[in-house]
């Protein structure tokens, strides 16, 4: 008896212990500043300053950024000192928050935070990053320009409580319906395939359906090898959802199977008719042996090994350059026509304010001179500047370069196909992230727009624009924190179901008998809420829009 | 001499139980097989028309990106001090505590055993551990990666089990020769016990050797980097996020590299162990400890 | 009087065994303390709103919010019971192998053949658990090898009632060879003079092995099992993860996996904190649980 006394009296004694250690560890509390002075803060700075930010690099570039050509280039400038603490990108999302969760050596910001809404917000609430829209208004003229010029995407950062948390990247490529995300996975269709066999480009799904059978007769890819359409299922940009456009309403699929009428209703794509009627459609695909067995399980390599060996007839990506062993040989597909003459290409959400990520970069609260920070930062937004923190630089002696200054001073990209390393090497030595801002207006005056881009860019305007009949995309909404608790739990368990059923409905049939099951089972897991939830929002926002 | 008649129930026991045998051995020696030879392959070849010994085919393009590349020497250096290390001090430590939790009349036996054994089940967690190796200004050092560990507790009760079943008397006889308890540990006890050690020294060597999660999150020089988590940045590195508005054939290369890359470091981060652990093996064997007890 | 009497005594023993207690103890109690208990504060982090300006105990107290969260959803019982199901029926089919092998291993006559088979069965422990599912995937592929020769084309892969057989299958596949070692060790414990005695009284083999083999190996296969059985909530994710698609989500999602989904990913600590909690408490049940039952049936040996 007196043995288990003693045990517990132990066992309380180093709980204590433990309880008080826990407690010596709170840090002295930082009220955030939200200086807005007007301390004119011009570089380059009579005395050295310092400030210290956490960032991130590539494996194999530089872990220390103050050997980026970059950073050289701008201390030398203004006299600002940065010491960098710097991770390398793939450890960085652990290594970041344990840096937030240690109060005693937080720095004055993090320069490439990678924050997701749901991150600022919650270390907004804790008071661990300082709101910074006084800064923007008083000490960042470029930044402010910046979004005064695009009040979108002002309206984008700004987080619901109307404070704005972090400095945002931007890279703007196209915008409303010739933006460049407004398609992720586009169809491909073998061209070379086409000709050989004397086909045209089909236009309706029929012709589809008869052009995969003639490539699967003809074994066009030889040695049984032929595959003729494959994508990866429920695989974001590889997904087929595009061509499920032609049926019923025309909102086809999209990553998030979200989807806005064109009287600014929240639709569900995966409950829609249409979805129904192609997934019967794509099920009769599968029965004739049209698409590719692996297409439900197979990953990304596989996907892009098969392609490579020239096995495809139909595809689906975001540039087939990356999955087929020659580009030359595809083109990107227009939109079909279905059974009913509908005919739509379904645009994905968030797409119309293209590029946008809002935790980029943050201040902390333990930055104790926040003007200085954003002057600092502001210098990235200025546009050249921001050019070459997203691309690369100029003028590196005995490198490699992304840019070449032309004579009227733009910054022209270099053609690397010649350079031993590739081009993603060379990208990711010289660039340094962060904070910055690319938009349409700068290309063609300050900088070039990048081969890859251009091209993807105007195959959507010429080959898909035309078709796009939704008027709206849901935009990219800042929501509360309980709203995005809310729909983080419904769509882990929404988009499991979708994603299980649409592999089963494609491989196996049945779609019609067992359809009224499966949207029982999607109101089951709270499909009804997580639209209205999505609805508020969408309402507040054309109503804040629109003032 | 023994007899030699075979009953029929020895036949019975080797037939079936050298078929059991063998075909668990080709179950394991054909997928390893396959990894060795996929090593060689290039992967697009791999994916599509599967292995091939059509030699022609082949290259060792893997392993001469994984070789050139300075980091995995540094991360094998590494590797290898941090295992010996870890190994030592775990099964020392460990070892030692498990000798007075075997004896039965060990006054406090109860309260250590709990003591010990909440601490497989509860802990505070990431966090918590962080703070308190960062307080300690163990980040980027050696001791964050071997100390926290050290003391195995799944370790201590097998090795507790294992001395259990050693009888009581080859300590009385020790006892009465006027040895202490430690030297008898280490001149009677140790030896005994090779094989038990040799596992547990087995054990903590591959795993700290394997392990990469702890070295990420408290050593931050790459120069500090153990050999896992070298060849995991290598193959993340090369797994680009489709979508990003880069050089798409670019990336698109780099993915084959991945592919290519992933048997090969395989293969490479187990030669080591294949190399060491027949030095540990000969301790496995029967009849060390034969004789000693009935002395 | 009784009680000075015990406690004296009991004083006596610690002064007289000190070198137990401060050589061989210390250190292990020393690193425990300090790594292992010090930190656990941070259980309560469970039941807070961590802040790091304000400490453990100065954050917010949320109470159960992170339990429900991961308690709330529809299909919560499944993936606990998802989880349950595929460490006990692992734990059932894949304890006797490695014991199995190292008995049989144990008979084999020719050493050096003994030796290679040994070193080949180690091996698969190497892979990495995501490399394995990939060769899985491919193996398994409606193209691969196993569809060849059995002249189907299943996939296997998007089959709820085939993800158990294969994840407990490669596990054993991949973790048999290297579990045996311990056993091989503590066979080395048997006497070989009581084998002999065993032949020369007339036993076969199988006479033998029970007789003697078994004998030497008892108690680390009622510790190994008791452990096991306490560790059944911890199963990672990580392999079910990569083992999952689509279509065998009703069998893969498991408690880790729909964890890691939900809030992992948002390195939100307090969360994570709870789960791991839940899954401790249900280990700490099971284990004393098992640990009477085994220890009943074991003469009172147990942890």
């Amino acid at each position: 008896m007196r043995k288990k006394n003693l045990g517990k009296a132990v066992v309380l004694m180093t709980v204590a212990t433990m309880l008080l250690s826990a407690c010596g560890k709170a840090g002295s509390s930082t009220t955030g500043q939200v200086a807005g002075e007007n301390e004119d803060i011009s570089f380059p700075l009579e005395k050295t300053a310092e400030l210290s930010f956490i960032t991130s690099a590539e494996t194999g570039t530089t872990q220390e950024p103050n050997e980026r050509i970059i950073f050289q280039r701008l201390e030398d400038e203004t006299n600002a000192h940065i010491n960098w603490t710097c991770f390398v990108s793939d450890q960085f999302a652990d290594k970041k928050n344990l840096a937030l969760a240690n109060a005693k050596n937080l720095p004055d910001g993090l320069f490439s935070a990678d924050m997701s809404d749901y991150d600022l917000l919650r270390y907004a609430k804790q008071g661990v990053i300082i709101p910074v829209e006084e800064l923007i208004e008083n000490n960042m003229p470029n930044l402010k320009k910046v979004l005064d010029d695009n009040p979108e995407y002002k309206a984008m950062i700004t987080a619901p409580d109307g404070h704005i948390y972090a400095f945002p990247w931007i890279e703007q490529l196209g915008s409303g319906k010739e933006a460049i995300q407004t398609i992720g996975g586009m169809p491909f269709i073998n061209k070379k395939w086409l000709d050989e066999l004397g086909l045209p480009v089909p236009t309706t799904t029929e012709e589809l359906k008869e052009t995969l059978v003639a490539f699967k007769e003809n074994d066009m890819a030889g040695d049984g090898q032929t595959i003729p359409m494959s994508f990866i299922m429920n695989g974001g940009n590889e997904d087929m959802g595009f061509i499920l456009g032609a049926f019923g309403d025309g909102y086809g699929d999209v990553p998030d199977h979200i989807a806005v009428s064109n009287d600014k209703k929240v639709v569900y794509t995966a409950a829609q008719d249409g979805y129904k009627e192609g997934l019967i459609w794509m099920h009769d695909l599968a029965e004739a042996g049209l698409i590719d067995p692996e297409a439900y399980t197979h990953d990304w390599s596989t996907y892009v090994a098969k392609g490579k060996a020239g096995r495809y007839g139909l595809c689906f990506t975001w540039d087939c350059a990356s999955i087929v062993q020659d580009s030359n040989d595809f083109i990107p597909l227009p939109a079909l026509t279905g059974p009913e003459g509908q005919k739509n290409a379904p645009r994905a959400s968030r797409s119309d304010t293209s590029g946008l990520q809002r935790g980029r970069c943050v201040l902390t609260a333990a930055c104790k001179n926040p003007t200085l920070a954003a002057a600092w930062l502001d210098l990235m937004y200025d546009p050249q500047q921001s050019a070459q923190n997203n691309w690369g630089t100029y003028g590196e002696e005995g490198k490699a370069n992304i840019f070449e200054k032309t004579d009227d001073g733009m910054l022209k990209h270099l053609d690397l196909s010649g350079e031993s390393q590739s081009p993603w090497e060379i990208r990711t030595t010289q660039m340094v992230g962060g904070p910055l801002a690319v938009m349409d207006s700068y290309y063609g005056t300050y900088v070039t727009c990048p081969d890859d881009a251009q091209y993807r860019l105007d195959w959507i305007k010429d080959v898909y624009v035309a078709d796009m009949k939704e008027d709206y995309v849901y935009p990219n909404i800042f929501m509360s924190q309980n709203d995005l608790d809310n729909i983080n739990q419904y769509t882990t368990d929404l988009d499991s179901y979708v994603n299980r059923m649409k592999s089963d409905f494609v491989m196996n049939g049945n779609v019609e008998e067992r359809w009224d099951e499966y949207i029982t089972t999607l109101e089951g897991y709270g499909l009804s809420k997580y639209l209205e939830i999505m609805q508020t929002n969408l309402d507040n926002y054309f109503v804040n829009h629109e003032k | 001499m023994r007899a030699r008649r075979k009953p029929f129930a020895d036949q019975v026991f080797y037939f079936i139980g050298y078929f059991l045998l063998g075909m668990f051995t080709l179950a394991i020696i054909i997928p390893i097989f396959y990894v060795l030879v996929a090593s060689f392959m290039d992967p697009t070849v791999l994916q599509n028309k599967g292995i091939t010994f059509d030699f022609s085919k082949w290259s060792t393009d893997a392993y001469r990106r994984v070789f050139e590349n300075r980091m995995i020497w540094v991360g094998f250096r590494n590797s290898i001090i941090y295992s010996v290390s870890f190994t030592i001090v775990s099964v020392g430590v460990t070892v030692l505590a498990a000798y007075p939790m075997s004896k039965k009349d060990l006054v406090g036996k109860k309260i250590f055993n709990t003591f010990f054994i909440i601490t497989m089940f509860f802990g505070g967690g990431l966090v918590p551990t962080y703070l308190l190796i960062s307080n300690l200004n163990m980040l980027d050092s050696i001791w964050a990666i071997i100390l926290p560990n050290a003391f195995n507790v799944w370790n201590m009760i097998l090795a507790r089990t294992y001395y259990q079943s050693i009888p009581a008397e080859l300590r009385e006889a020790s006892s009465m020769d006027g040895a202490s308890e430690i030297v008898h540990f280490f001149k009677i006890l140790f030896p005994i016990c090779k094989p038990i050690i040799a596992v547990l020294a087995l054990y903590q060597f591959v795993g700290m050797w394997n392990s990469y999660f702890d070295p990420m999150i408290y050593l931050n020089n790459a120069e500090m980097q153990p050999l896992q988590l070298v060849l995991r940045s290598i193959l993340i590195q090369n797994t680009p996020e489709p979508g990003m508005i880069a050089d798409i054939e670019g990336l698109a290369e780099m993915a084959k590299i991945a592919e290519l890359l992933k048997y090969s470091t395989i293969v490479v981060s187990s030669i080591p162990l294949l190399i060491m652990y027949p030095f540990f093996q000969k301790y496995f064997d029967k009849g060390i400890m034969v004789g000693s007890v009935k002395g | 009087m009784k009680k000075n009497h015990c406690s004296n005594k009991r004083l006596q023993y610690v002064k007289k065994n000190w070198q137990l207690y401060i050589f061989f103890l210390l250190p292990a109690v020393v690193l425990t303390f300090i790594f292992k208990y010090i930190p656990m504060g941070g259980i309560l982090i469970a039941f807070k709103d961590y802040n790091a300006f304000k400490g453990i105990l100065g954050s917010e107290w949320v109470g159960l919010k992170y339990f429900e969260r991961f308690i709330s959803s529809p299909d919560f019982m499944r993936y606990l019971l998802n989880t349950l199901k595929l460490s006990l029926f692992g734990l059932l089919w894949g304890f006797p192998v490695p014991i199995l092998l190292a008995l049989i291993l144990n008979r084999v006559r020719r050493e050096g053949i003994k030796r290679k088979i040994q070193l080949l069965i180690y091996l698969p422990n190497f892979i990495s658990v995501i490399v394995l599912c990939g060769m899985v995937k491919i193996f398994l592929s409606p193209v691969g090898p196993v569809n060849s020769f059995l002249g189907t084309s299943t996939d296997f892969m998007s089959m709820p009632e085939a993800f158990r057989t294969i994840y407990i299958a490669s596990g054993i596949w991949q973790g048999a060879g290297w579990g045996s070692i311990l056993y091989t060790a503590a066979l080395s414990n048997s006497s070989q003079e009581l084998t002999e005695a065993a032949v020369v009284d007339g036993a076969n083999v199988f006479q033998q092995i029970w007789h003697v083999d078994l004998p030497a190996i008892k108690n680390v296969i009622v510790i190994q099992f008791i452990l096991q059985a306490g560790n059944i909530m911890s199963i990672g994710f990580e392999k079910a993860y990569a083992l999952q698609t689509d279509m065998n989500i009703p069998a893969s999602e498991i408690l880790a996996t729909y964890v890691y989904k939900i809030g992992l990913l948002n390195g939100d600590y307090g969360f994570s904190t709870a789960v791991g909690l839940f899954n401790s408490i249900i280990n700490v049940i099971l284990l004393v649980f098992v640990n009477k039952v085994v220890s009943k049936l074991n003469d009172g040996q147990g942890i």
